[in-house]
């Protein structure tokens, strides 16, 4: 997610409950089926699935990481502490 | 200053790690390395026979097969490393979800190589082929992409999987 997260950065969020909009260009918080705890940022909203992107060149693609199901959204994603402060995501 | 007292917090209390990056992926799968490996595999077979039943004999003789052998186990186990390259790295839960026969198709493909590799049997060999066309036939369709059956335009002449690009 370089230049937006780097390794070793904080992040603040608030939890996503079940039901709740989720708009394209948010960071989340996703547990995905192979990878576990991921950030990624959200690309597409389908009825019951999202698909997600990277901002790093060397992110996985998308297709790659397939569609997630809406509930493994967990996380909504608002504050990033690096060593540099605090900043809104 | 934020983000030493994180740092000092995580000292008092583990914070869950999340992953905001996966390992650099090239992206650049493709079977036809295995199957080209599998119908070398079937080739060498075949120029070893050849050798064996031919005039040919004495030290030269040896020669030719022993060389078949060295390239027959290295065509043979190239396919196998191939066919797990994109198994373990390209399928994942929604590419299995959608064709459940890959795990043990894989399998299947491991244990024919082995096959491959023990003995000359040409029908192993030809088997070895068919599963990698499979192979091939499904990680196509997981990119959208049409596949076709033509007699490869070499020796040994079998049937294989091309994409229709």
């Amino acid at each position: 997610m370089s230049p937006y997260l780097d390794d070793g950065d904080y992040v603040l969020g608030k939890v996503i409950n079940k039901g709740e909009y989720l708009s394209p260009g948010e960071y989340i918080e996703l547990i995905h089926p192979d990878y576990g705890s991921m950030v990624k940022s959200v690309l597409s909203v389908y009825d019951r699935e999202i698909t997600v992107t990277g901002k790093s060149i060397t992110s996985m693609e998308s297709d790659h990481i397939g569609k997630i199901p809406k509930e493994n959204a967990v996380t909504r994603i608002l504050w990033r502490i690096s060593p540099q402060g605090i900043t809104r995501l | 200053m934020l983000h030493s007292i994180m740092r000092g917090l995580e000292n008092l209390k583990e914070i869950p790690t999340s992953k905001a990056h996966c390992d650099i992926p090239c992206k650049i799968y493709d079977p036809s390395s295995a199957q080209i490996a599998a119908l070398s595999v079937v080739r060498l077979i075949d120029i070893m026979e050849e050798t064996a039943s031919g005039d040919k004999t004495g030290i030269s003789s040896q020669n030719t097969i022993a060389r078949c052998v060295m390239r027959k186990e290295e065509e043979a186990e190239k396919a196998k490393h191939e066919v797990r390259i994109i198994w373990g790295d390209y399928f994942k839960t929604p590419q299995k979800e959608a064709f459940p026969e890959i795990d043990e198709l894989t399998h299947n493909i491991m244990l024919k190589g082995s096959a491959c590799k023990q003995g000359v049997n040409r029908k192993d060999a030809e088997d070895f082929v068919e599963l990698i066309n499979r192979f091939a036939e499904i990680y196509w369709t997981t990119k959208d992409i049409k596949t076709t059956r033509s007699v490869c335009p070499y020796p040994p002449s079998l049937e294989t999987v091309y994409p229709v690009l």
